[in-house]
């Protein structure tokens, strides 16, 4: 579909009696003014001047997927930095500190987070809320650990069998709550 | 002729470029050119020659200067040691660190900062070719990189520059006129309001020929607007996104 950019930040695009400003729009004394440059939609069920603009930042929603790297085990959650979204290779504006809640981890009863879990470990995560705080999902059977390195040699750990990874060199195994195409994540 | 000697308008009212007091010189804006900027735009202003970048909104590094009510504006303008006809030691100096701060405040007017709370949006303004009033074309190419990043803003800023050069009030001064003429007025405005956002002077003038320069850089900023939103048209136009 090819779009037509039909307005340009600063142009007067509705006034506030009949649309409210939206996203990519902004209001002063009563007019709508685009925010940003793209296509205006105006929206008559809500009564909303929205801009779609072909390069929007990356902002985090509820509903995106998102990579995260996890930085602290507690007794009831882990904590993890967002560090990119799927689909985009924008870097993320805003918060970035996530937490994963000890019932938002895995389908089955987690004991302990340190099971399912460990610090460094990449994980594929849906974004479940923003505000108060951003907090992170995994319980479906494509998110969860997408890499992870030995706590001891730093070897890339092997999936052996469901939730179990294993270090070749160290022979050491681990369970974790893992995403079904565990390994085959490339990292760029 | 100038005081020292130096006639940069002849009888007719024509400058040594050819150029009429109130003319700018011509001004090519390319929207989109780097490849891994969030938003970029490349900018020729007679002989200047500039690339912005724009990065973000993101986290900002170091996070001592976050600011959680809203975003900040870091820029850095940079001179290629090639840029001038004397080889310039590459890296910050007063001058463009200077530069970079009124810049990055002239856009923190109309960026909508407070839709990014803790977050840095990152401009980089390289200088690849100086002929004067870089300062201008390095804010014009940036608030069309600012755009094209989609990052929500009142307006595109325009930046021109006025001055006295030989006794004569001109539009846009080139390098003779710079370093030989009397003044040299650099201005940003915001055009749907016409609210000043960047105003420097050096060099005298009296106040009769001030309101003339500004006037004159008022009504070039609009034409150089219209040349930063058509930048932009042609980005996407071209292509055709999804």
């Amino acid at each position: 579909m090819k779009q037509i950019i039909d307005v340009f930040p600063g142009d007067e695009v509705a006034v506030e009696e009949e649309y409210m400003a939206s996203e990519g729009t902004y209001a002063v004394d009563g007019k709508v003014y685009a925010a940003q440059f793209g296509r205006l939609v105006l929206d008559d069920d809500e009564y909303v001047a929205k801009v779609v603009t072909p390069n929007p930042p990356n902002v985090l929603k509820e509903g995106d997927i998102v990579y995260a790297v996890i930085a602290g085990i507690r007794n009831t959650m882990a904590t993890a930095d967002v560090i990119a979204t799927e689909g985009t290779a924008r870097q993320v504006g805003g918060e970035t500190y996530a937490t994963i809640h000890v019932s938002k981890i895995s389908p089955d009863y987690t004991e302990d987070v340190g099971n399912e879990f460990r610090v460094g470990d990449l994980v594929r995560a849906r974004v479940i809320s923003i505000s108060p705080s951003l907090q992170l999902f995994t319980k479906d059977a494509n998110l969860g650990v997408v890499r992870s390195l030995c706590g001891t040699c730093k070897d890339v750990m092997v999936k052996t069998g469901k939730n179990k990874i294993r270090c070749e060199r160290c022979n050491y195994s681990m369970s974790r709550k893992l995403a079904d195409d565990y390994g085959d994540v490339v990292c760029e | 002729m100038s005081e020292n000697g130096i006639t940069m308008v002849d009888e007719n009212g024509m400058r040594l470029d050819g150029r009429t007091a109130e003319e700018h010189r011509p001004i090519k804006i390319e929207a989109g050119v780097l490849k891994n900027a969030d938003g970029s735009a490349y900018l020729e202003i007679g002989k200047n020659k500039v690339l912005a970048a724009v990065y973000g909104p993101r986290e900002c590094h170091p996070r001592h200067m976050q600011n959680p009510t809203r975003a900040i504006i870091q820029c850095k303008y940079n001179m290629q040691a090639y840029s001038v006809g004397d080889r310039k030691r590459p890296g910050t100096d007063r001058r463009s660190t200077e530069i970079s701060k009124i810049i990055s405040e002239a856009l923190e007017n109309v960026v909508l900062t407070e839709l990014y709370p803790r977050a840095s949006i990152d401009v980089y303004i390289e200088i690849l070719q100086a002929n004067a009033g870089t300062r201008c074309a390095g804010l014009t190419a940036a608030s069309v990189a600012l755009a094209d990043a989609g990052i929500p803003m009142r307006d595109i800023i325009p930046a021109i520059a006025s001055g006295k050069a030989d006794g004569h009030v001109l539009l846009d001064l080139n390098k003779e006129e710079d370093n030989f003429g009397e003044a040299d007025v650099p201005m940003a405005i915001v055009p749907g309001t016409d609210e000043i956002v960047l105003l420097q002077m050096d060099g005298h003038m009296t106040r009769e020929e001030f309101d003339r320069a500004i006037e004159m850089g008022v009504a070039a900023c609009h034409e150089v607007s219209d040349i930063q939103k058509d930048a932009l048209r042609r980005r996407y136009s071209a292509e055709g996104c999804e």
